[in-house]
């Protein structure tokens, strides 16, 4: 992993990690709508600089920043829509398969009415297809702890989907 | 952090490691050896930075040395368009011969076969299209290309309604180029004019490691079965 700088710079930050940002909101937004919600993000890691390690990579702590903006900006929207219904495939990302019953309730709806931290583990896991101990390591936690959330999310959906085990 | 899904492939996060140039390392070797994920490497390095308001020169910098085909005098233009256009039912195209030497817009061929990049003439910019970008009746749009192999290469176009117009070369009798491979991005010296009809243009970029022929290689595109030995890649764009 790379060291970066003690502080942040937001112009540093930018012109070396803005890419990364613009392309994790393409995973949930149009390219016509990138730019606008790009500058969203970037305002959000002043305000949250805090909470950045300044002995880390910043990669890690702006991929989680954008998928938790996204997912609550997505949430925010009155217009009820599926997770990726407008944006599908972009063409640095592959399909994670197989797709199970749990994953499509998740992205349907099931993501809208959790909690957005379960929203984040579900994001991780059933689109990222993130293991476990990745997810833990990414938010901070154990990975018992994602496990545990799984398990959670799972039940969640297979009640959404109507019971069956 | 491991970085590897179930499937083996990367996650989109240790995609984002070793585009830094700090791969995790349990994804190293994956890399090596996976054309998949390798590809997908060159795509997402194929992304634009906008320029973001409220930073300063820095910034303004990087963009232009990353992305964006800019040059003060249209002599230095990535192209320099003709005069008049050859009206086609779908497009109007026009062949534009070219005197100008390669810019060096920083990027690098990763592994990706092809990359096809759009530009559209604005005077004295030519901003690079992106996926989805809008576009309008009479943009001029011009191509640059990077090959990792030699091989024969063509460009060509689906329209809102799925017919094929052919994009590059122009004047090669509908047979495609024999080209040099091109570790940067070099631009195509002809270009396209967009008509007047309103949809989807969708700009397909193909080489291929013997010759081949537009007729041909259009069913082949809009029937999405390549043939075995090219590669492929492409750009849609939105006419309004």
């Amino acid at each position: 992993m790379t060291t970066a700088a003690p502080t942040l710079d937001l112009n540093v930050l930018y012109r070396e990690h803005g890419r990364l940002v613009l392309r994790r909101i393409r995973r949930f937004y149009r390219a016509d709508q990138a730019p606008d919600i790009l500058q969203e993000v970037f305002a959000r890691a002043v305000e949250k600089a805090d909470t950045y390690r300044g002995d880390a990579s910043p990669i890690a702590w702006l991929y989680g920043l954008t998928t938790h903006h996204c997912l609550a900006r997505l949430r925010d929207e009155k217009r009820r829509r599926e997770l990726l219904d407008e944006v599908g495939e972009v063409p640095w990302t592959s399909p994670v398969s197989p797709s199970t019953t749990e994953s499509k309730v998740f992205l349907a709806e099931l993501w809208r009415t959790v909690d957005p931290e379960l929203a984040q583990i579900g994001v991780y896991y059933y689109l990222d297809g993130m293991s476990q101990a990745d997810i833990g390591e990414l938010l901070g936690v154990t990975g018992r702890t994602v496990s545990n959330r799984l398990q959670q999310l799972s039940d969640l959906a297979r009640d959404a989907a109507g019971g069956s085990p | 952090m491991n970085g590897l899904r179930e499937d083996g492939h990367l996650t989109d996060l240790a995609l984002e490691y070793a585009l830094a140039g700090t791969p995790l390392p349990a994804t190293a070797a994956h890399l090596d050896t996976c054309a998949e994920c390798t590809a997908r490497l060159a795509a997402a390095d194929d992304v634009a930075l906008p320029e973001l308001p409220g930073l300063q020169m820095p910034v303004q910098a990087a963009v232009v040395a990353d992305a964006v085909a800019q040059a003060p005098e249209p002599a230095n233009r990535p192209w320099v368009w003709a005069v008049g256009a050859l009206a086609a039912a779908a497009v109007a195209l026009i062949a534009v011969p070219l005197a100008m030497a390669p810019q060096d817009d920083g990027v690098r061929v990763k592994g990706a076969a092809l990359s096809l990049q759009v530009y559209r003439d604005e005077g004295e910019t030519s901003p690079r299209l992106k996926d989805g970008d809008l576009v309008s009746p009479g943009d001029r749009l011009g191509f640059r290309i990077r090959n990792r192999d030699r091989g024969w290469l063509m460009v060509l176009g689906l329209d809102a309604a799925d017919d094929p117009y052919l994009c590059y070369p122009q004047n090669e009798g509908g047979r495609a180029v024999e080209t040099d491979a091109s570790p940067r991005p070099r631009p195509l010296p002809e270009a396209i004019r967009m008509d007047d009809t309103p949809g989807t243009e969708t700009l397909v970029a193909v080489l291929c490691d013997r010759p081949f022929a537009f007729e041909a290689m259009a069913e082949r595109v809009r029937a999405d079965d390549l043939p075995e030995g090219c590669a492929i890649d492409e750009l849609t764009l939105e006419k309004r």
